[in-house]
């Protein structure tokens, strides 16, 4: 929910609270007030009738009865009463006052009624007075309220969308609004130190990376001439043979490992920038020509429709390990006699290839170092560097598995 | 041949010494920037040279080889890999450029392309029994029969030769295929599937299968 929409209800939903026990109360205090008037008015009849005691009295709604009943003081009760109406045959409302007075060994009961219907009707109006003035009163505040709110909060706004874009790979700077409000500055302010903090601790952690990585290339290279020195003896047998290639080959993946991650870093530090235009479709059938063996071996059909030409102005050599990449990726993911089918449009390539149905996150496929365990040969990496390659060049790239096929398509 | 080791890492500077030595060359090794510099003079066939020494960049050495007109090639052997390095080295000019962590095999391989590129110009011809390789044309003769390859097979053929009666690991095998491409793992298979044509034509051609497997783990070129 948006803190405007939030701010707005809770104003809305208090000030209905508010406004219900204020009419309420207002409404209360008006028919007391009317109440107490018409008390008195009864009051004012009733001394009439005991200075008139005896003549005729013009009131007609005045009632004298005696009743055979002790009592020893006054009595009053003043109460609402409904009485119908003969005529109009509708009830209407009377104020009534019913007075008791004592003689002698009797009483005399005083009833006095009076007509509330043109007090009604103010009433009426009073309360409605008070729930219409107040609810337009409320709405314009309301709308004071948000608009000025939407006013100071579009910094923040501008804040949010600025950091929704945050990329740590990307050189420019957050650049935040500044704002007369001391909170919204305050974050600002935050958000801007820890901007640069991110990016300079960013840069640092690639160096070390990167640094590390040619640090182990020279051991490495010795570890691997030293093996290789071994493997040439020739008085080994077959078993320290075997462990001497499983050395070299663990040794081989770590060198591989290494250099992926160099190619990794070299691809963040933007080494790749020198470009050319790109004929996707001549590549496309090197790397299929280069791949032919493995093709071959796994008996796969390779389709390749091509309804246009593709161009693009990128890094050669990104250009064909994307490509490679891809490939690699629908040969290696796929099943015996299985397909790949490659169509070329003027902005578009899609590869897609048979395979079984696996029960991975779309999103997750281009993490780093993420394997199938049918592979342990692959280091989980390919994918990965597809991706960065993609987001360099400008290329969108989505993944989607259809029944059995699963596509790539990459949008230029 | 005279052959000059620049490598400031005693171990590795060993391990290729003991190498060139064992293939029946002259190897020398130094293992700063001076002592190289001081050396170079002494007319070698081919200097290995690595960059980052520490007394300075190893790239001095190019400069002087190849200003002073020397007839010496150059490969430098380095742990920086980026383009520009290479491209740097190569401009100056260096005759090929290795990255570390490497294949023995593989610099044994470019050792001998650059020789024949430096002292026959690349008309020398590789004779192994039957078999007559000429490099600079991409040719391939058994029994003086022209045999059509791929270029991957000629080039795998080339590197056996090379390396003839070394095991090559299939790691080291597909390191030398795919250096023309970044190549991240999975190549077991299409070093398979390259050799087994590769044996496949040549035993069809009527030459020996000198191509041997060794307990899986590799490859040896041999007639013994």
């Amino acid at each position: 929910m948006k803190l405007l929409t939030k701010t707005g209800l809770n104003f809305i939903s208090a000030s209905i609270f508010f406004f219900f026990i204020g009419s309420l109360g207002g409404y209360y205090f008006i028919r007391y007030a009317v109440n107490k008037m018409f008390n008195n008015e009864l009051l004012e009849t009733q001394r009439h009738i005991e200075q008139f005691e005896g003549e005729a009295i013009s009131y007609a709604d005045v009632e004298i009865d005696t009743l055979k009943l002790a009592i020893d003081e006054v009595n009053y009760a003043f109460t609402d009463t409904m009485i119908h109406n003969t005529t109009s045959s509708n009830y209407e409302f009377y104020r009534k006052l019913s007075y008791y007075k004592p003689e002698g060994n009797k009483a005399i009961r005083y009833t006095i009624i009076r007509s509330t219907a043109p007090s009604d009707l103010m009433v009426m109006k009073f309360t409605l007075m008070l729930t219409v003035f107040p609810i337009l009163f409320f709405l314009i505040l309301y709308l004071v309220n948000r608009a000025s709110t939407k006013y100071s909060l579009s910094v923040f706004y501008d804040t949010i969308n600025k950091l929704k874009d945050f990329d740590v790979n990307k050189d420019n700077r957050l650049d935040l609004m500044t704002s007369d409000i001391d909170e919204f500055e305050q974050l600002n302010d935050v958000f801007n130190a820890m901007d640069k903090k991110i990016k300079e601790d960013y840069i640092r952690l690639k160096e070390y990376t990167g640094n590390t990585s040619h640090e182990l290339q020279t051991p490495l290279a010795i570890i691997n001439t030293k093996l290789d020195e071994l493997i040439q003896s020739d008085n080994l047998t077959e078993e320290q043979i075997k462990t001497i290639a499983v050395l070299i080959e663990t040794t081989n993946r770590l060198s591989k490992t290494n250099q992926a991650l160099i190619f990794l870093a070299k691809l963040d530090n933007r080494v790749f920038a020198d470009a050319v235009n790109v004929d996707f479709n001549k590549l496309i059938n090197i790397q299929l020509e280069n791949l032919e063996p493995l093709i071959d071996e796994a008996k796969l059909k390779v389709e390749v429709q091509a309804n246009a030409e593709l161009h693009k102005k990128m890094n050669v050599s990104l250009a064909h390990t994307l490509i490679q990449n891809l490939l690699k990726n629908a040969i290696r993911h796929n099943i015996d006699n299985g397909f790949i089918r490659i169509m070329i449009d003027a902005q578009k390539i899609q590869i897609s290839n048979s395979g079984l149905q696996v029960n991975h996150e779309p999103e997750k496929m281009f993490g780093r170092f993420q394997k199938n365990s049918q592979h342990p040969q692959s280091l989980g990496i390919g994918l990965s560097i597809v991706k960065r390659i993609c987001d360099i060049c400008d290329i969108s790239i989505s993944y989607e598995q259809k029944g059995n096929e699963h596509i790539f398509n990459l949008l230029f | 041949m005279k052959i000059l080791v620049v490598e400031d890492e005693p171990q590795l500077a060993q391990s290729i010494q003991q190498f060139i030595t064992s293939e029946g060359h002259n190897c020398e090794v130094a293992v700063d920037l001076a002592s190289a510099l001081y050396l170079v003079d002494n007319l070698f066939d081919v200097i290995i040279l690595d960059l980052n020494l520490p007394d300075g960049n190893g790239l001095e050495v190019v400069k002087k080889v190849k200003g002073g007109n020397m007839q010496t090639g150059v490969i430098i052997l380095s742990a920086r890999d980026s383009l520009e390095n290479k491209i740097e080295g190569l401009e100056l000019g260096a005759d090929d450029y290795l990255t570390k962590p490497f294949q023995m095999a593989e610099l044994n391989a470019r050792l001998k392309s650059l020789v024949r590129r430096v002292h026959f110009k690349g008309e020398e011809k590789i004779v192994f029994n039957e078999l007559e390789i000429t490099p600079g044309e991409l040719l391939v003769k058994i029994n003086n029969v022209p045999l059509d390859l791929t270029k991957k097979e000629f080039d795998l053929l080339v590197y056996f030769i090379a390396n003839k009666n070394r095991v090559l690991t299939k790691t080291g095998i597909g390191e030398h295929m795919s250096k023309d491409f970044m190549d991240y793992g999975f190549t077991d298979d299409l070093i398979y599937s390259h050799i087994k044509n590769l044996r496949k034509k040549l035993i069809k051609a009527g030459c020996d299968d000198y191509i041997k497997n060794v307990y899986g783990v590799g490859y040896k070129f041999t007639d013994t």
